[in-house]
């Protein structure tokens, strides 16, 4: 068994070359702002993953690779929108993930559903940017959620 | 005794979260801190793949990650006390912020929670705290005994 002095992680950080925190989190702030005002990018990334998967996933293959990966765009969306503070995706995306999560796959009402979430992120990616607008469509979106089979229902 | 400065270019970061946004985000927040050892993971796989082959000085972990969450990654660290790895200081992430969820956390053995969004300054403040209160277990010849 080897004894030896340890460094404290406060000690380790305490060298010579010790920058103000103030200024370190100026230049933190100035990079949280480019990588947030990339969202856009990523959000229209993303987009297109769900549009490439989407004629992959039928009702009689639910759970199979193409949807776990859809449900990982959508779930991955949801994350990084909180974190760029747009609330409109996250609004949608947690709907989102309602219905991939919750409801029938063999509702012949899903791929509808799928697409009017998948045409609100479009419109964000347009940059629709009216509150009221957006606020309406979530509702819309939890509206049409609602109304699908739920997947633990007896039939 | 409270730092006004810091050095961040000997830590090692390790960032879980199964978000490339989020990684992304903090990678360069850490790199812009001064930070020049972040590793990244998008899973409690890779997590602890980049933990077998060195042990991190912090970890920033995010809570709700599928199929294995921030809360297992967590637990099952801290229950492996034959590594040095088992106190390493873990910053939760969350976008939860109930008390309910806080105490859990916490009472699992995290260091501190950060709500998603968070700014720069937020994140650095909960660095600050989880390194002043990282305390090492010494024997009476100040010597930490591996």
């Amino acid at each position: 068994m080897i004894i030896k002095p340890k460094v404290s992680l406060k000690e380790r950080v305490s060298g010579p070359n010790a920058v103000p925190i103030t200024q370190l989190v100026r230049m933190g702030d100035e990079a949280s702002k480019q990588v947030k005002g990339a969202f856009g990018a990523f959000l229209r990334e993303r987009v297109n993953n769900l549009m490439a998967l989407l004629p992959l996933m039928t009702s009689s293959n639910y759970g199979n690779d193409a949807w776990s990966a859809f449900f990982t765009v959508v779930r991955d969306l949801r994350g990084s929108s909180a974190l760029a503070g747009n609330a409109a995706v996250n609004a949608f995306c947690k709907s989102f993930e309602a219905l991939l999560l919750e409801r029938d796959a063999s509702d012949p009402r899903m791929r509808e559903a799928i697409l009017a979430h998948i045409n609100a992120l479009v419109l964000n990616v347009g940059e629709m940017r009216d509150p009221e607008s957006q606020k309406m469509l979530a509702l819309q979106l939890s509206s049409a959620v609602a109304a699908l089979k739920d997947k633990n229902e007896r039939r | 005794m409270t730092l006004s400065k810091v050095d961040f270019s000997d830590i090692e970061f390790l960032v879980v979260d199964d978000s490339e946004f989020v990684r992304r985000l903090l990678r360069e927040i850490l790199f812009s801190f001064g930070a020049t050892k972040v590793y990244l993971a998008q899973s409690a796989e890779e997590a602890f793949a980049r933990m077998a082959i060195t042990e991190p000085d912090i970890i920033i972990c995010d809570w709700q990650m599928h199929p294995t969450d921030g809360l297992s990654i967590l637990r099952k660290i801290r229950l492996d006390a034959s590594r040095n790895v088992s106190r390493v200081p873990f910053i939760m992430l969350t976008g939860h912020n109930g008390a309910d969820d806080v105490s859990k956390a916490i009472g699992e053995g995290a260091d501190s929670y950060i709500v998603k969004p968070f700014s720069a300054g937020t994140l650095m403040s909960h660095l600050i705290k989880v390194i002043g209160a990282h305390e090492l277990k010494q024997d009476r010849s100040g010597a930490w005994a591996v």
